[in-house]
């Protein structure tokens, strides 16, 4: 599925992210460098704070890097501007939020198109899409229902179905199964796998280990940097024990 | 059927029940059940009292629950100075003004006149509806016939305004009075302190008999009863064409002080206002005691009888009329009377204007409830939780709506209390812009019923701006609110629905606010565009009187003569003349005309035209322009006094009269004789002498040489400011004539000014009216964008998740705002237009419904509300959508 000779989808390089707090400066990641090829099913594991999300934020364009590159589809994404970042988030990037993030306000149909409205999609082309991607996530009967009067695992389809209305490039899914409960959680997971096969590129935050297996690889993140499995292994396993055992 | 109330029943049952269970309880001890129903009521007490004991329990309950929620509300504003502020301040100005204009309508129209059952006290005047005239006045013989004929009325007065001056040698003081007939004193009930009123004898004679009026009698006769039966030394035209001082005998003190009465009969002199008191009465002596057509000289006065309705009597008066025209078809043909409440006609001017006043500050008001009932809402949404808590706990939602009501109603008290200090200093601020002919203008203060007034409208604003947050504050989901933290879903709808309506209701109400001040301001704009037909600028103007009869009419007319060349002769003067009465608020009575060469008319058809007696120089020191012919010449003014050979009309006389022709040469009489024949030698330009509001009248111009008057209004024109000459003017005029009565020195502008007093007080109010609820509209708007935009921050985040851009997302949350916006302009448009016939009345060259200024105030609330949608929009754009769904 995944072919080297091809030039990455993303491509991280020394990211760095600094939160800056009352003359306290916090890394919430230090020199990152990730690469993630089309068609791949990669997922972030690594423990709370380790800056997982703020990994996946600057690879939705959602926040900017303190420093570094990040190179999508080729072009340099890290320093464009607020409206040039609206369009490629809009273009390239589908989002799955962990609260599911669906307008209440909107019914599923009008959740599944507001992206492709922001685009300026022509109406019919719009019904075509957003009828494709609600048929893929089995969500077409309850296109009138509002999120309110569905589960949570269904409004979480929903949510899937609205990521991919618009055939992004990515799809970046943070925690998706951290608000079901586990039969739910596993049909959604079942879904990503689906579309994963189908050829979507994913892009997965979890700290849920049996999920994280459902992913082609895994990018551990400890302390806002990567860090190999062994390595996590060992820096979890040194952070379980408790201190006075320890000493 | 009367039921009994709940409480009554369910104490009865209560009690019913313990005596039974203490009954049961002896019968286990062995007693019979008579026996231990007896005991049991022994033992039990009085059931009445024990209910009027838990009664009083329940009352006290009530009373220690109201102070609970009070002391609670007023702890739980303490922890909100800034909020308790800012309502205060919006409701403080909202109920401030509209207690100041509740003292101006109850002080004028719902206080009752000062005369005893003023309700049943009517004006009678006649009316021809054929030639759409309503005059105040009435003839003498036809007063005789009404007087003679109707049964409606307890009695029937006349009266006409009159001016004499005391004299004792030394100086003189110039008094207003009435010239009455003796049953006056008996009809408005005038009660006397000392003496009598005239005898019947009196009436109708130049007997000089004086009755004071109270507040003269008291200040120039330091109160002296014995003044009764003494003579006076007065200069009264009651007995011309003798002059000098005469000795008037004062007969009477009238006990109480009585307000002019309206009208626009009077003799000689300018009418007083209605504000001032009458300080004498004299008999009546009649000029026409004959002449039907002398409609100008008398007004009646009458009490209808009690039980008599006014339609009654009108419709009696009508048959009267009818009669009198029957037998008098050549005076009286096409003439009746009306019947009108006293009441009412002194309020008639001033009525229209002061509901549109309290129509405006009600929906000022408005606009402020629905501010505050948003405030109150949002600060309903940061107490959910806690009050979710005290559900929880127990408290019925009754109980929360009361707790919320009473918090709403203690702010509300607070703004009330801030209004009423502003009222206080406000009611000053409007009365020295009032109009000074308002009536009772003086009478207008802060009293108790005024206070009971506000303290009235903050309780109600109370439970209208917190009744609908308090219910909607009350009701959620328990379960919800307690899990999610206070943040109901389902309640958030409520009232983003309810915060939507708000602003949909002010902007309408504002929208109706602004177009009627809009509609005054380009009205008061219209008046000023008007052109008076003279130049008003560096002109300084003043009324000169002399003493009543005090001179000859020769000497009269020397006297202004003689005044004017002086004043021509005062550097810094220009030119220099004088006219009888005062450009733009003339009164003046219309004489008939009979113009030669035409087929003779009835006199009920005769035209009319208003005479102008003025002094050589008038037309060029006034800059009024000659249109044809040519002005007065010295020899104009040679003749017998009363009659002149020649006179100089106006364009409106010239175009109404001789139409499509010159009138230059044309000739007419006022009398109907051949001998008084004068020859039209010019035509003037047109003088609004009536006021800038009204269409000029056909007029013709006397030289003041054949017309002597004793009362003229100076008109100099000055090379600088005019004031700068006031003193000096003053000084000659008095060097000319000591006894000499000099009232309003002001340059003509001011003079013009005072004209439009009415139109620019309205003008003023309804656009500070108007402009407050702009204010309070659009930052109501304002407040409630930022409202919604803070509780759609999630959904903010979100769009720009997917995609959305800044643009986008502010044109979403604008776009809702404006169409809050649009809505209210639509019903406010609407309300505007069906609304438009009360204002109609106040407009002067635009319609109510002028599309050009309905659009204008449509843009500039457009314009407001998109600053107000915008810029939170904007604000709301801007948030980072990480950070936003991070905390989500």
């Amino acid at each position: 599925m995944t072919s080297s000779s091809e030039s990455p989808l993303i491509s991280m390089r020394q990211l760095c992210r600094v939160f800056l707090t009352e003359e306290i400066e916090t890394y919430a990641l230090s020199g990152v460098d990730v690469e993630l090829r089309r068609g791949e099913f990669v997922s972030i594991a690594g423990p709370s704070g380790c800056g997982k999300s703020t990994l996946l934020s600057i690879m939705g364009l959602l926040d900017s890097p303190t420093e570094g590159e990040y190179f999508l589809k080729g072009d340099e994404v890290g320093s464009l501007s607020v409206r040039q970042r609206s369009r490629v988030r809009n273009r390239e990037i589908g989002f799955i939020f962990q609260a599911f993030n669906l307008i209440g306000d909107l019914t599923v149909w009008e959740n599944v198109e507001l992206p492709l409205t922001y685009r300026g999609m022509p109406a019919a082309d719009r019904r075509e899409q957003v009828e494709r991607a609600l048929t893929k996530v089995d969500m077409a009967h309850r296109m009138r229902h509002y999120p309110a009067q569905l589960s949570g695992g269904q409004q979480q389809r929903v949510a899937v179905a609205r990521a991919l209305a618009g055939s992004p490039a990515i799809l970046l899914a943070d925690e998706p199964t951290g608000n079901l409960d586990s039969k739910n959680g596993l049909a959604v997971m079942d879904l990503l796998k689906e579309l994963h096969a189908d050829g979507a590129t994913i892009c997965m935050v979890t700290h849920d280990p049996r999920f994280a297996g459902f992913a082609d690889r895994t990018v551990h993140l400890f302390d806002g940097k990567v860090v190999s499995a062994e390595e996590a292994e060992q820096q979890a396993s040194a952070v379980d024990v408790p201190a006075a055992v320890a000493s | 059927m009367s039921r009994k109330p709940q409480f009554e029943s369910e104490l009865d049952d209560e009690l019913q029940f313990h005596l039974e269970l203490q009954t049961e309880e002896f019968v286990r001890q062995g007693l019979t059940p008579d026996d231990a129903r007896r005991e049991a009521q022994r033992q039990f007490g009085g059931v009445e009292q024990i209910k009027e004991q838990v009664r009083d329990t329940r009352r006290l309950v009530w009373l220690s629950d109201a102070l609970r929620d009070a002391r609670l509300g007023i702890r739980m504003l303490q922890r909100s100075p800034g909020f308790v502020v800012t309502v205060a301040l919006i409701l403080g100005i909202a109920i401030g003004l509209a207690t100041t204009i509740f003292s101006f309508v109850r002080a004028i129209l719902l206080e009752p006149l000062p005369y005893p059952q003023a309700d049943r006290l009517v004006v009678i005047r006649s009316v021809n509806p054929e030639r759409e005239l309503q005059l105040f006045g009435v003839s003498w013989p036809d007063l005789q016939d009404w007087r003679n004929q109707a049964t409606s009325f307890d009695g029937i007065a006349a009266f006409r305004h009159l001016t004499c001056d005391l004299t004792d040698g030394q100086s003189t003081q110039r008094i207003h009075g009435m010239s009455t007939t003796r049953d006056f004193f008996e009809v408005v009930d005038v009660p006397l302190a000392f003496g009598r009123t005239f005898n019947a004898d009196e009436e109708g004679t130049k007997s000089g008999k004086l009755v004071l009026g109270h507040d003269l009698w008291l200040h120039r006769f330091r109160g002296d009863p014995d003044i009764v039966g003494r003579t006076q030394d007065v200069y009264s035209w009651a007995r011309y064409p003798e002059t000098g001082p005469f000795a008037w005998e004062i007969v009477g003190i009238a006990g109480i002080d009585i307000p002019f009465l309206p009208t626009d009969t009077n003799v000689v002199r300018e009418s007083p206002g209605i504000n001032e008191r009458v300080e004498f009465w004299q008999p009546p002596w009649v000029f026409n005691k004959d002449d039907r057509t002398a409609r100008y000289e008398w007004t009646a006065v009458a009490r209808l009888k009690p039980g008599v309705t006014i339609e009654q009597a009108a419709s009696e008066m009508r048959l009267i009329s009818k009669r009198l025209a029957d037998e008098h078809p050549e005076s009286n043909r096409n003439w009746s009377a009306e019947v009108v409440p006293l009441e009412e006609l002194v309020t008639s001017e001033i009525r229209p204007a002061l509901w549109l006043l309290c129509g405006a500050v009600g929906f000022l008001l408005l606009i402020a409830c629905a501010n505050v009932s948003g405030l109150l809402v949002v600060r309903g949404i940061a107490r959910q939780q806690e009050l979710a808590v005290r559900i929880a706990l127990g408290a019925g939602r009754w109980r929360l709506i009361r707790q919320l009501i009473t918090e709403s109603l203690l702010l509300c008290l607070a703004g009330g209390a801030a209004g009423i200090l502003l009222s206080f200093w406000s009611v000053d601020v409007v009365r020295a812009f009032a109009p000074p002919d308002v009536p009772r203008l003086q009478t207008v203060r802060i009293d108790v019923l005024v206070l009971a007034f506000a303290l009235g409208l903050s309780v109600l604003t109370g439970v209208l701006v917190g009744g609908l947050p308090a219910l909607l504050g009350s009701a959620f989901d328990l379960n919800e609110t307690l899990k999610s933290g206070g943040r109901s879903v389902s309640a958030a709808k409520s009232r983003r629905r309810m915060m939507g309506g708000l602003v949909i209701g002010e902007v309408a109400v504002c929208l109706v606010l602004l177009t009627g001040a809009g509609l005054l301001i380009r009205s008061f704009a219209s008046v000023l565009a008007v052109d008076p037909g003279f130049r008003t600028d560096q002109m300084l103007t003043m009324t000169v009187s002399l003493p009543s009869a005090k001179y000859e009419w020769k000497h009269n007319t020397e006297f202004c003569v003689e005044l004017v060349t002086k004043l021509r002769e005062l550097p810094g003067v220009e030119s220099a003349s004088a006219i009888r009465g005062v450009p733009t608020r003339e009164t003046h009575f219309d004489s008939n005309l009979y113009f030669a060469d035409r087929p003779p008319v009835p006199k009920h058809e005769l035209p009319q035209a208003v005479a102008r007696v003025i002094e050589p120089g008038f037309f060029e020191t006034m800059e009024v322009p000659l249109l044809e012919g040519r002005l007065f010449e010295p020899a104009d003014s040679i003749g017998r006094i009363g009659y002149s050979r020649v006179t100089v009309c106006n364009e409106t006389f010239a175009k109404r009269f001789f139409p499509g022709e010159s009138a230059l040469g044309k000739r007419f009489s006022v009398t109907g004789s051949d001998e008084n024949m004068m020859e039209i030698v010019g035509v003037a330009g047109d003088v609004r002498f009536s006021g800038l509001t009204r269409q000029p009248n056909a007029e013709f111009y006397y030289p003041e040489a054949l017309f002597p008057q004793t009362e003229f209004t100076l008109l100099i024109r000055t090379a600088g400011e005019p004031q700068s000459l006031l003193g000096t003017v003053e000084k000659l005029v008095r060097e000319a004539e000591p006894d000499v009565v000099i009232t309003a020195p002001q340059s003509m502008d001011e003079v013009v000014s005072e004209s439009l007093s009415r139109e620019r007080f309205l003008m003023l109010l309804l656009s500070v009216f108007s402009l407050g609820a702009l204010v309070l509209s659009v930052t109501g708007h304002y407040g409630v964008m930022v409202w919604s935009v803070s509780q759609r921050r999630r959904e903010i985040g979100i769009r720009s998740a997917l995609g959305a851009t800044t643009a986008q997302i502010v044109w979403q949350i604008a776009g809702e705002g404006l169409l809050l916006t649009m809505t209210g302009l639509a019903i406010g448009a609407a309300l505007s237009l069906a609304g438009a016939r009360w204002i109609e009345s106040e407009l002067y060259g635009i319609a109510a419904t002028d599309p050009v200024n309905l659009a204008t105030a449509v843009l500039v609330l457009l314009l407001a509300s998109l600053l107000a949608v915008t810029i939170p929009a904007i604000r709301g754009a801007r948030v980072h959508p990480a950070e936003v769904l991070r905390s989500e």
